[in-house]
């Protein structure tokens, strides 16, 4: 039964990564006039008809030099003053350009197929100086946003999403090979005690926070292309907006979090030389008849999921607090940074925590008692953490947390 | 197909700030808040040049590429414009923009933005043309009343060219010619790229 519904579900997550590989391939991510208006139901057009752009066009001609364009169309000229237009009077300055000869440079630029790219200059940041107050308003051009904007919306995006479509077609794919992890020799029927209060409260806060944080950013990032079809422009914008301030305002709880696992498991948490055995043997998940490699009261894997929740959640809040005060220590090369730094790391985290959700769930069985009720079997504590077991074991009160 | 583009000489700005002002002027622009700013580059060197920066409304525009809500768009003159009815003050059109032209307020306590601010051609946004909500969230409509953008108008040495793209660029290279020398038309080669780089 278990195996039927990890299949199906292989089956659909396959389907999904080759859905993101061609979305992928074709995504074409230039900007073309859309002339539509987002969100309102009329079409935005400036100019309407063919006669209002002539208009335009005309009056933009006003802008060549006065003896040339003629009077201001908006002035009515009196009787009798004398005409602006190219005519007996015009100086032999204003004659016709093409019929100057200004040397090589002038021929060079004549000749120039599109007539524009002569007097292009090359992309490059330019600053100067700027009488306003307020950062970075002395940078004429950064071209560098548009290496920012390839980033985000090019190996970011599709990058993020076949790494997390990824991780969880291995998942249901392991789930399909192997089954769930069971107890060896099954549910003894006694339990000891291993997390206790304080730290599942703290895991939970953690948690809630970081599912809540994670959904929020997706919507950020994946929303105007997953959801704003569905919902329509006007209630895509409050939700993510919403998600926006509550993204922000869940910093608190996450930020707390990491601060009480710190605390409370950093000591256990630093690694041993059990653990190169534990991840030698790849920690008795890949075989099923295989002995339970040795481990404390965290092995070699919670180690690392550990150490992936703590730095990459100190990256995340450092970067994320960086871009809730815009330039206020940063410039355009760190904004962009922060912003990259902060999208690419919590989507690794997602994937991360997407694999300790699994074996603390679905993955094993009797592992989510212990971050549920603080109590695990004892046959699982033996099979699991053995070394830990041993010394809890030889206490006739076992302690919350191992003697060190 | 018609396109309208801004273009700074920067051989003939003489940094007098009539743009800004008169940007500011018509569409009662906040305190705080730049759609055109003057920056000087080389500022007392040899080769000093002022420059009057404003949205250039990008071919294709990084502003529309980037935003989490879709709130930017382009019209088919080519005019970035955007609804601050869905903009949710995020900042990434700023980082994405190479000319610092998005403008945020600030909003509340920590650094958090409100609805993004910036050139709009004068050409309003997406209410009805000329409307008082209109006017109050995005300025004046000039485009609509077959006017071009204020600051370009208003430019007295005729550095500031804003119009229709072709005959924008027209009257530079006949400036250009006469004179037999420029200065690089500012900003073009990153602004008006892509497919129809001659529209």
């Amino acid at each position: 039964m278990l195996r039927t519904i990890a299949t199906t579900v292989t089956a659909a997550l396959v389907v999904l990564l080759v859905y993101t590989v061609y979305l992928a391939a074709v995504s074409d991510d230039l900007v073309v006039p859309s002339n539509g208006v987002i969100g309102k139901a009329a079409v935005d057009d400036p100019a309407e008809g063919n006669a209002d752009l002539q208009a335009l066009r005309a009056r933009t001609g006003l802008q060549r030099w006065r003896a040339e364009s003629g009077p201001s169309p908006e002035q009515s000229s009196p009787a009798g003053a004398p005409s602006a237009t190219r005519g007996a009077g015009t100086p032999a300055d204003s004659a016709d350009v093409a019929r100057l000869d200004g040397g090589a440079r002038v021929r060079d630029w004549l000749n120039r197929e599109a007539g524009q790219s002569g007097l292009l200059q090359a992309p490059e940041r330019v600053e100067g100086h700027t009488t306003l107050p307020g950062p970075v308003k002395d940078v004429f051009v950064q071209p560098a946003g548009r290496d920012w904007r390839s980033a985000r919306n090019g190996p970011i995006v599709f990058g993020g999403a076949l790494y997390m479509v990824g991780v969880l077609t291995l998942l249901a794919v392991f789930l399909a090979i192997r089954g769930r992890v069971p107890i060896k020799e099954g549910f003894s029927g006694r339990s000891v005690r291993r997390f206790d209060a304080f730290e599942r409260a703290n895991h939970w806060m953690t948690a809630v926070g970081f599912v809540l944080l994670a959904l929020t950013g997706l919507i950020l990032l994946y929303g105007k292309s997953l959801i704003r079809p569905w919902l329509g422009p006007d209630a895509f914008g409050d939700l993510a907006e919403g998600s926006a301030w509550l993204h922000m305002a869940l910093i608190l709880p996450f930020a707390l979090g990491l601060i009480g696992m710190i605390v409370a498991w950093l000591w256990q948490n630093l690694p041993a030389r059990v653990d190169l055995e534990w991840l030698k043997q790849g920690g008795g998940m890949l075989r099923a008849d295989g002995p339970n490699p040795p481990a404390d009261r965290f092995n070699a894997g919670q180690k690392l999921i550990f150490w992936a929740v703590i730095l990459g959640g100190i990256t995340l809040i450092a970067s994320g607090v960086a871009m809730m005060f815009p330039f206020l220590w940063a410039g355009y090369a760190g904004m962009q940074l922060a912003q990259s730094i902060h999208a690419i790391v919590a989507l690794a985290m997602i994937g991360v925590i997407f694999g300790h959700i699994y074996i603390g769930t679905v993955g094993m069985v009797g592992a989510f008692d212990a971050m549920w009720s603080g109590r695990v079997d004892r046959n699982w504590a033996k099979e699991h953490h053995s070394l830990w077991y041993r010394r809890l074991v030889g206490s006739e009160q076992p302690p919350s947390r191992p003697a060190e | 197909m018609a396109r309208m583009k801004f273009l700074c000489d920067a051989e003939r700005c003489i940094e007098c700030n009539a743009c800004t002002t008169a940007c500011k002027n018509e569409h009662e622009v906040p305190w705080g808040i730049q759609r055109r700013r003057l920056i000087t580059v080389n500022d007392g060197e040899p080769g000093e040049k002022s420059l009057s920066v404003s949205c250039m409304h990008c071919t294709d525009a990084p502003c529309i590429a980037v935003c989490p809500v879709s709130c930017i768009y382009q019209t088919d003159l080519g005019i970035v414009l955007h609804d601050k009815d869905i903009c949710i003050g995020c900042g990434y059109c700023f980082y994405a923009c190479p000319f610092g032209a998005p403008q945020f307020p600030k909003a509340s306590n920590f650094g958090s933005r409100g609805k993004m601010d910036k050139c709009t051609f004068c050409a309003g946004g997406p209410e009805a043309d000329g409307s008082e909500t209109e006017y109050r969230k995005y300025g004046r409509n000039r485009i609509a009343e077959g006017k071009l953008p204020l600051c370009a108008e208003v430019c007295s040495t005729r550095a500031l060219l804003g119009g229709d793209g072709d005959v924008v660029a027209d009257i530079y290279k006949e400036r250009v010619i006469r004179r037999d020398y420029g200065s690089g038309a500012w900003g073009w080669s990153t602004a008006y790229y892509g497919p129809n780089r001659r529209s």
